[in-house]
């Protein structure tokens, strides 16, 4: 069990009870913070409102959500459960309100199966409409991306469409229809799912009340990506009498903004002081204050400055190195000679594009078209790096697969549903797992092996069909088709991916300019209110190492302009 | 439905839906939110839906005092065929504001109506071939909600079986129920502590004593030369403690003390106490368990299932018990399921309470509620709809009946209502004739004793099924015609048996009274169980009618007649003259039925006749069976369709 320290910083938040907003710098402990303060949470919710009542501790990922999860359980020495859960938000609000109560708004509605993507409806046809252009709506506004809005009406992907190009009226039909089919037959996807448990919440105010009954606390960690719909449940809940919640976040580290992410609205709760208690977190004891000071730029004047506490030693000013967009190999090698390779090290791109560039990204090209072995692929190398849950999920879905190739969604997902159930096969899917062959030979080869030994172990005949026939395409080695790498001795990734980690260094490597999605020097300039989505991506970049922060910018901008943008407290490798 | 302020009640298990679970195939049950009890033949599945009910509350147990096993599943008697899957469905109402947070994801809302929310619960077993049942379950509307088994613990029960012995249960050392309560007050004033010093003091004065010393010296002297060399292999002594209250606390028993006043010193042990005493001992201290319990988890419900309670009980017992359960002990947040054979126990309580089970369960309670709708009428010649009011004063009326009779009126898959006990007395005769003897058919005969049969016939006259008793029922009565005639039979012989000839003429073109055919509007068409069979005038009439033979020859060798010489030797012999006197050998109808009249009207007193001709009667069937003869006596046919109806 690990030890958690109380310092000035967190005890007012650790004492603090009621509606509270947390504004957590980067490095600041948040997840410990929370996990230790879960503790004392936990007596006093036994002691005032009894052993079936809980505390809800919600975030937005699964990843953040194990954290707080496994930081309870390294701090306390066991598990947080039963009456607390500890989910994603959008778990919660499945689990706590759409799937209790879907019946409320729609008698004839199926109980949904709420998935993450509906992608399949895309190749779906519901009814017959048309663009003005006479192509098929379903085509250039497809189905799978309509979403409803608060006030009830549906839009596209957030927006209204382009009524040059449909007829409001048309849309409005289309839009309908489609989501009409989904709430028959139970297919719906987390926005909806999010929509449906608001109207209930509004409509039937009595489920709030049994809501807050059961859960008389809640937790909002990541709070700066909450939506504005889920702030609404949440007031929704407030109305209804919930007296502990808390908002912890960061607005600075908001990524998530084309998925509805308002961190403006974390701020104005924050700002709300007739009616919210804001807090900070403000002492950072991951990185140097150079390197604070350095991405500080981007919060505004009248915040509150950063402190580091951390223990290693100073002087750890910015790099910045100027490299040749052609010649990347180089610039990699004079940031290996920049750190320790015996420490975590990253280098940070701004998407996927750019991780095509430095070969990190696997290409899309699956060399078959039963997409079952790609899944089979996967299952096999979440085994390797031992998430072992994650593996057997995925033997599963091939197994559901497989076995039932013809079926539709939810017939599908029923029979995953039942397998899931059946421990015997959990053990029979591990021993299974141990002897996919490994990808590394050629890509026939691999093909025979494995349906050979799906028949043996599973007694299924499956058909992976290769896409092409011939000798050359035959011997391809399938890791190197699936998995082109380049030999770095450390990750490649995005920046979103690194959210919440600590490393001992980084490098972020910018574009010439700012079109379209790039990032560059151009984002270095002080904000007057919250910083733009780029800029706060910088600032998680940024807000990573401990010790060295790297930027990399392209040779065909001057020292000059980049001192200018800057500043002077940096050094040029 | 009206919601109570929650101060006042709590949730509580508002039915049960059983299927396939042993005997029962299909089977919903309401249950009243403090005291259910349960009534029903033997095999009748009582004991199927109080083990329905433990099942669910063992959950939260960590102790399981109940498996399913495969023979659990229902068999068709007639197929054969054994069921694949068991359900059992519970759904709680009155949930305060809290416990619908507990059991949230039970809950079910009523979108039309916010007073019919409610939590359900849903287990299923699933037979496998050589394997145990699979066990699943889902709380609220659909299949695939689970709340946390967690929530399992909200569920707590008692049980106390049929055949139970209360003395070994009082005298278990691990699992005591004494030793419990004492165990729950000491950790909640916080004086473990206490006790444990208590004992370890205790334990070293033991330790001191010489007796204890001068053992270990000498066990170790013995050590010391077998030894020789060295010292280290002395023995010292301790005592195992166990710093488990448990431990301490399940010494503790109850004992009958001699002294009265002080409750101390010498006394009778447990096991010399009679069983139906410490079966009452052990249900008081089961009570305070609770008690302390509820204290402790207001947020749990209690369940208390006893099976019957009235064992090793002097019926006289059993009323008090009943009313301590009822009255002082039973906690709000405690819900109470008897099952019992008595009907002491059953004569005391609120028809409210009181459920039959035969096939189906009935509430009788409930067979008097919301009937207003249903437009019954009691009277003929009033268009008087009987109002919701009218049905409560119909039950309150039969409580009292039940509470003074101690009647077996549900016990009983037949019932014959007669007018009072001289009828009851004649009728266990005649069935007997009839050669179907009333307990053989488990029968029962409900002499109304004067009290109208209204009470008794809305048990059986409701349009809805889960409000009428599935009971056959016969009401023996009356039809009164010619009610206003009270001619004796010394005026009927007069004047040459002018009166007579008269009072036939009128007899016979007389109606039926209003009465009878207000009974017969009470019982509405559309019930074929309960039947009204009526005597042309009286029971003494028809029983006279029935005797009379049809000539002069075989009229003397009726039992009846001569029974009537025993009975009123001068009245007897006026009558047969009367027959002496008539023109023909055989009699005509007209004759018959004079004959008759002059019987009906010789007959002693109604209670008198009853009494002593029931007897006569019982002796005479045993003497013909013994002779191997026939009774010379025919049981009017009216009762005869009366019994038939009743035990068929």
């Amino acid at each position: 069990m690990k030890e958690f320290e109380i310092t000035d910083d967190n005890r007012p938040y650790l004492d603090a009870r009621g509606k509270i907003v947390l504004n957590a710098c980067p490095g600041s402990g948040k997840t410990s913070a929370i996990a230790f303060k879960l503790k004392r949470l936990a007596e006093e919710c036994l002691n005032k409102h009894g052993t079936f009542a809980g505390i809800a501790c919600l975030s937005f990922t699964n990843v953040a959500k194990a954290e707080i999860a496994t930081k309870f359980h390294s701090l306390h020495g066991k598990q947080f459960d039963f009456p607390h859960v500890v989910m994603t938000l959008d778990s919660f609000i499945n689990q706590f309100v759409t799937l209790p109560f879907y019946y409320l708004l729609n008698k004839q509605a199926k109980r949904p199966v709420i998935l993450d993507v509906v992608s399949f409806l895309d190749q779906m046809t519901v009814g017959r409409y048309f663009a003005k252009s006479r192509q098929p709506l379903a085509k250039i506004l497809k189905p799978s991306k309509l979403k409803y809005e608060l006030d009830g009406t549906i839009s596209w992907g957030g927006h209204q469409p382009n009524f040059a190009t449909v007829d409001p009226a048309i849309f409005d039909e289309y839009a309908k229809t489609y989501k009409k089919w989904q709430t028959q037959n139970g297919y719906l996807n987390n926005d909806d799912s999010t929509y449906i448990a608001y109207r209930l919440l509004l409509k039937y105010p009595r489920i709030a009340t049994a809501l807050i009954e059961r859960f008389p606390y809640i937790i909002v960690d990541e709070a700066q990506d909450t939506s504005e719909i889920q702030y609404k449940i949440f007031d929704l809940l407030l109305n209804a009498g919930l007296s502990n919640i808390e908002y912890v976040g960061d607005p600075y580290q908001s990524l998530y903004e084309f998925r509805e992410a308002r961190p403006d609205l974390f701020v104005d709760r924050f700002n709300d002081t007739a009616n919210w208690r804001p807090l900070r977190l403000k002492d950072c004891r991951r990185t140097s204050q150079e390197i604070i000071d350095g991405y500080s730029i981007f919060r505004s004047s009248s915040e509150t400055a950063i402190t580091s506490t951390c223990k290693h030693s100073s002087d750890h000013r910015i790099k910045v190195l100027r490299y040749d967009p052609a010649n990347l190999d180089d610039l990699i090698s004079r940031y290996e000679s920049l750190i320790d390779s015996a420490k975590e090290n990253t280098i940070l791109v701004r998407g996927s594009t750019h991780l095509e560039m430095f070969g990190a990204k696997p290409t899309a090209e699956e060399p078959w078209k039963n997409s079952a072995a790609l899944t089979l692929i996967n299952a096999r190398k979440n085994f390797d790096l031992g998430n072992i849950k994650a593996a057997v999920d995925g033997m599963r879905t091939f197994l559901a697969e497989i076995q039932l190739p013809d079926a539709d969604h939810r017939t599908r997902s029923e029979h995953l549903e039942s397998l899931k159930s059946d421990r015997d096969l959990n053990l029979k899917l591990f021993n299974f797992l141990q002897q996919i062959p490994s990808h590394n030979m050629g890509l026939q080869n691999w093909t025979n092996m494995t349906t050979g030994l799906i028949l043996k172990d599973l007694n299924i005949q499956v058909d992976f069909e290769l896409k092409q026939k011939g000798k050359a395409f035959y011997a391809l080695n399938l890791l190197q088709t699936l998995f082109p790498a380049r030999e770095t001795k450390f990750p490649v990734t995005t920046v979103h991916k690194v959210k919440g980690m600590t490393f001992h260094s980084v490098m972020l490597v910018l574009s010439e300019n700012s079109t379209a999605a790039n990032i560059s020097l151009a984002e270095f300039v002080k904000p007057t209110g919250l910083p733009t989505e780029k800029q706060r991506m910088i600032y998680v970049a940024l807000s990573r190492p401990q010790v060295l922060a790297c930027i990399a910018v392209p040779n065909s901008i001057s020292e000059a302009v980049i001192t200018a943008r800057l500043g002077a407290n940096i050094d040029f490798v | 439905m009206q919601e109570l302020p929650s101060l006042l009640h709590f949730m509580y298990l508002s039915n049960i839906k059983i299927e396939n679970y042993r005997g029962i195939r299909s089977l919903t049950m309401p249950f009243d939110e403090n005291i259910n009890i349960i009534i029903g033949e033997n095999g009748c599945c009582k004991t199927a839906v109080i083990d329905a009910i433990r099942l669910l509350y063992n959950l939260g147990n960590p102790r399981k005092d109940i498996y399913l096993s495969n023979d659990d599943f229902y068999v068709d008697s007639r197929t054969g065929n054994q069921e694949r899957v068991i359900t059992l469905q519970y759904v709680f109402r009155g949930l305060t504001a809290s416990e619908k947070g507990g059991l949230y994801e039970y809950l079910i809302v009523d979108p039309a109506e916010p007073a019919n929310d409610h939590a359900q619960v849903t287990l299923s077993y699933e037979r496998r071939e050589n394997n145990y049942p699979k066990f699943s379950y889902f709380t609220g509307a659909t299949e695939q909600q689970k709340a946390d088994s967690g929530t399992f613990e909200i569920f707590q029960h008692y049980y106390l079986g049929a055949l139970r012995d209360s003395t070994i249960d009082l005298l278990n050392i691990k699992n005591n129920v004494l030793g419990s309560v004492i165990k729950r007050l000491v950790e909640r004033g916080k004086t473990e502590d206490q006790f444990r010093k208590i004992i370890t003091d205790a334990n070293k004065e033991l330790l001191k004593q010489a007796e204890v010393r001068d053992t270990r010296k000498g066990v170790n002297n013995h050590l010391d030369d077998i030894f020789k060399i060295s010292q280290e292999n002395q023995i010292g002594l301790r005592i195992e403690e166990s710093s488990k209250i448990e431990s301490i606390v399940n010494v503790i028993r109850p004992y009958l003390p001699h002294d009265k006043k002080l409750l101390e010193n010498d006394g009778f042990q447990l096991d010399q106490n009679s069983l139906g005493f410490n079966n009452l001992i052990y249900i008081a201290i089961i009570l305070g368990d609770i008690k302390e319990r509820l204290v402790d988890h207001p947020d749990q419900q209690f369940v208390l299932l006893i099976e019957e309670p009235e064992a090793h009980l002097h019926p006289q017992l059993q009323l008090n018990l009943y009313n301590f359960l009822k009255t002082a002990s039973a906690p709000k947040n405690c819900q109470l399921f008897i099952t019992t054979h008595s009907p002491t126990l059953t004569s005391k309580s609120d028809l409210d309470n009181l459920i039959v089970l035969k096939g189906s369960a009935v509430n009788i309670g409930y067979c008097f509620k919301d009937r207003a709708i249903e437009n019954i009428r009691e009277q003929v010649m009033k268009k008087v709809y009987l109002t919701d009011n009218d049905f409560l004063k119909r039950k309150k009326q039969l409580e009292r009946y039940l509470d003074v009779t101690r009647s077996q009126l549900f016990y009983a898959r037949g019932i014959l209502f007669v007018e009072g006990i001289s009828e009851k007395l004649l009728l266990m005769s005649f069935a007997e004739l009839h050669d179907k003897k009333i307990e053989d058919h488990r029968c029962e005969i409900v002499s109304v004793d004067g009290i109208s049969f209204y009470s008794f016939i809305h048990l059986f006259n409701s349009s809805t099924p889960d409000k009428r008793l599935g009971h056959k029922a016969s009401i023996i009565t009356d039809d009164d015609r010619l009610a206003k005639a009270k001619d004796t039979f010394k005026t009927l012989t007069k004047k040459g048996y002018t009166n007579l000839n008269s009072f036939h003429s009128k007899l016979f073109a007389a109606t039926p009274g209003n009465r009878l055919g207000n009974l017969k509007l009470t019982i509405q068409p559309h019930t074929t169980e309960v039947k009204v069979f009526s005597a042309f005038k009286t029971l003494e009439y028809e029983i006279a009618a029935a005797n009379v033979a049809a000539n002069k020859t075989d009229y003397p060798k009726n039992f009846l007649i001569k029974a009537l010489a025993g009975f009123d030797p001068k009245k007897s012999t006026i009558i047969d003259a009367y027959v002496t006197a008539l023109p023909n050998p055989t009699f005509g109808l007209a004759d018959q039925q004079k004959i008759a009249i002059l019987i009906w009207k010789a007959l002693p007193s109604k209670a008198e006749f009853a009494q002593n001709f029931s007897i006569a009667l019982e002796d005479e069937i045993k003497r013909a069976k013994a002779a191997n003869e026939k009774v010379v006596f025919t049981v009017p046919p009216y009762i005869i369709k009366a019994v038939d109806h009743a035990t068929a």
